[in-house]
């Protein structure tokens, strides 16, 4: 990790029409750096706007509003050919291979796409070499290079989608619950994979999972979402020991604990559910589900304040001063 | 002991496809006690959820029990004719799925889909179901219960589905609720409401078959864990012993790969290898392929689920030496 920016967005947010002149807020406001070779967590429950902020992040997808910077260069007006110099190095993984991988084609041709694409090897027979080389690096035989993506397990498919993501050495890969859908003996498989290809080669992830545990072992730092914006964002370490947001407090403790000594632990439980991004509501965001929530929360909407390395969107940083469940013992 | 409410005995289900059979349930033992929450854990295609569907009679072509029993309250119901597996199912047995939107009817009100069951099983006129509805959405904590009763399924959240589903599976008071991966699609928050309410029925009475891939949900829930690989049994012990003394390497690696995951690290603990093909098991260990530990005779030899004491169960042939790895 370093502290060059290789990324920055400010205020960027993303409105999808639906019928009737109604909108869904999918992300709203969200300012954040993306450091190069650091790995940044995007944590958050489904709907929340992970996957927007992510497609936006590497302009798959064009803001509403706000501004995008990549390595000092504004180009959130680029157009598609102005900004075709930086998409080499913006690459996607996603949560399922089986559905990014094209079933007709083999492995050694989905892995040599963004080196046709790119012309980065002379010939056919470089490319080939190239191919076995990536497939060596992220563990898959090469053996298997006529393979389909229907004859490879999960963990394997994964492993190719990975393959053709480092293929052209990106800067930053937008990873999209890339271990959702895998067992948890495979999911670390591939988590080791991740970091060791990030050790050698440096590029930086955009860690995006609703898993907290995952999100935490990964990351250098993290942002926790609710409803498209960020409520919290800061250090992995700092985040789950000393949640400050109400939010993350509440996601933390809500995490069932795979150890039956603490399952008479009694935890708040947070009311209701997800209050729809089509109609927000007035003030704090979260404030309908919070149990502390004042006056001036339902009023006020509070904005990211940044104390002592943690932004915190909360006039109270209530998380701070609850009691501590799942958040303190592991993880030194 | 509290007698079971529900046990499966030798039970075996297989797929006759046309590359051959795949034996998803093989010789699957599992015990309900009555008042009881008991887990079914493994990982994706291990057989749970054909275990519980083979046992409430709901497998589909090309999917068929080859042999075993279950016993709902001293009565044997896989050999029922299919008018009388019916009668059962909803009232005596019921079942929730992960998904609620595939077993919910999309185009009839909650309010009627819940209140079917009683009426056709209790015969309730329509008035008194209704009734009952509403203190069953009560009890599992709908809000606006009443008004709730006349929402379509599309407009509840996945939550209130899943507590719909939930309603709808204990309306009648099941002697036994089977739950497969009730919580898998919610999100954590929700999760835990729950896993919560699941708690709060049991401690009502109700003997509870849970399955789930999620660690964490069976160590919360469960009195008795049976852990599956391949199809098999390999490893049954009550929680405390599973999560603290496990014994089968199978059981142990799925354990360490989530607390290393817990604690941080560099490296994280996994299983090596994928599970096998339930086409082509291997002769001896299913799980001999992955196992740091195999040897020769794990490779010939399946070995049997032996009784280590205190109702502990192992299918491996090192367990009885009380070795650890
Ligand atoms: N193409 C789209 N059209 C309309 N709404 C969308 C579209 N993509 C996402 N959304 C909505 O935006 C919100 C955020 O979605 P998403 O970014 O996929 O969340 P997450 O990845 O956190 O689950 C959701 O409410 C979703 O329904
Ligand atoms: N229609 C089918 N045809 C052939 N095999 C099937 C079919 N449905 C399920 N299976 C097999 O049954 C096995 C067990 O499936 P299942 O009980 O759903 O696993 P789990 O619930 O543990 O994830 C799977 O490995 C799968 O290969
Ligand atoms: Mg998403
Ligand atoms: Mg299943």
């Amino acid at each position: 990790m370093s502290d060059h920016v290789l990324l920055e967005a400010v205020n960027l947010s993303k409105e999808f029409p639906l019928s009737r002149g109604k909108r869904v807020h999918a992300v709203s406001d969200v300012s954040l750096k993306v450091y190069e070779g650091e790995t940044l967590g995007i944590v958050g429950e489904s709907g929340c706007g992970k996957s927007t902020l992510g497609r936006l992040l590497i302009r798959l997808l064009s803001p509403t509003g706000g501004r995008l910077w990549f390595r000092g260069e504004e180009v959130t007006s680029f157009s598609d050919q102005a900004f075709s110099k930086y998409r080499r190095q913006l690459q996607l993984i996603f949560q399922d291979p089986y559905a990014s991988l094209d079933p007709r084609m083999t492995a050694r041709d989905i892995i040599a796409e963004p080196l046709n694409a790119y012309h980065v090897c002379p010939t056919k027979k470089a490319t080939t070499e190239r191919v076995l080389e990536l497939m060596e690096a992220v563990g898959v035989p090469g053996e298997f290079l006529y393979r389909y993506p229907h004859q490879f397990s999960g963990g394997q498919r994964q492993r190719i989608g990975i393959a053709r993501a480092i293929a052209i050495d990106p800067a930053l890969i937008v990873c999209d619950e890339p271990v959702s859908a895998l067992d948890v003996s495979v999911q670390n498989q591939i988590l080791n994979l991740l970091r060791d290809l990030q050790k050698e080669r440096g590029m930086a992830y955009l860690f995006i999972s609703h898993d907290l545990s995952v999100v935490r072992h990964i990351s250098d730092r993290v942002a926790v979402m609710f409803l498209g914006t960020i409520c919290e964002i800061g250090p992995a370490k700092d985040i789950f020991e000393a949640p400050q947001h109400p939010y993350t407090r509440f996601l933390l403790d809500a995490i069932p604990q795979p150890d039956p000594r603490r399952r008479d632990e009694e935890v708040p439980l947070l009311k209701g559910e997800i209050p729809s991004p089509v109609n927000l509501p007035e003030g704090c965001l979260f404030h309908t589900r919070c149990p502390y929530a004042t006056e001036k929360c339902r009023r006020e909407r509070p904005v990211l304040r940044s104390e002592a390395g943690r932004e915190v969107a909360c006039h109270y940083r209530v998380g701070a001063t609850l009691p501590q469940k799942n958040s303190a013992p592991e993880h030194v | 002991m509290e007698k079971n409410m529900l046990e499966i005995r030798h039970l075996s289900a297989s797929f006759f496809t046309q590359k051959g059979e795949v034996k998803a349930v093989n010789d699957v033992c599992i015990e309900v006690p009555k008042g009881k929450i008991v887990g079914i854990v493994g990982e994706s295609g291990c057989g749970k959820s054909m275990t519980v569907r083979a046992c409430m009679g709901l497998l589909k072509y090309p999917g068929r029990v080859v042999g075993g029993e279950a016993w709902l309250d001293g009565k044997e119901i896989l050999s029922l004719p299919e008018k009388e597996k019916c009668a059962i199912r909803g009232d005596e047995i019921a079942m929730v799925f992960q998904d609620p939107m595939t077993s919910l009817n999309p185009v009839v009100r909650v309010g009627k889909q819940v209140t079917e069951a009683l009426r056709l099983h209790r015969n309730m006129p329509a008035a008194e179901a209704r009734r009952e509805a509403v203190a069953m959405f009560e009890a599992v904590g709908i809000p606006e219960a009443k008004k709730r009763l006349s929402s379509y399924p599309h407009q509840l959240s996945g939550g209130l589905r899943q507590r719909v589903m939930i309603a709808m599976a204990m309306i009648c008071h099941p002697k036994v609720l089977i739950a497969d991966e009730p919580t898998t699609a919610l999100d954590v928050t929700v999760e835990a409401q729950i896993l919560r309410l699941m708690k709060k029925l049991c401690s009502d009475g109700t003997s509870v078959l849970i399955i789930s891939h999620n660690l964490g949900v069976i160590a919360q829930l469960c009195d008795y864990v049976y852990v599956m690989y391949a199809g098999r049994i390999v490893e049954q012990a009550d929680t405390f012993t599973l999560f603290e003394e496990p014994l089968h390497p199978y059981t142990r690696g799925l354990l360490s790969s989530v607390s290393s995951l817990r604690r941080g690290g560099d490296k994280l603990d996994t299983i090596p290898g994928v599970v096998p093909n339930l086409l082509h098991l291997p002769a001896g260990c299913s799980f001999s392929l992955r196992c740091e530990r195999c040897e020769e005779k794990c490779r010939e030899c399946l070995p049997d689920l032996m009784d280590v004491g205190d109702g502990h169960k192992v299918r491996c042939h090192f367990a009885g030496r009380g070795e650890k790895a």
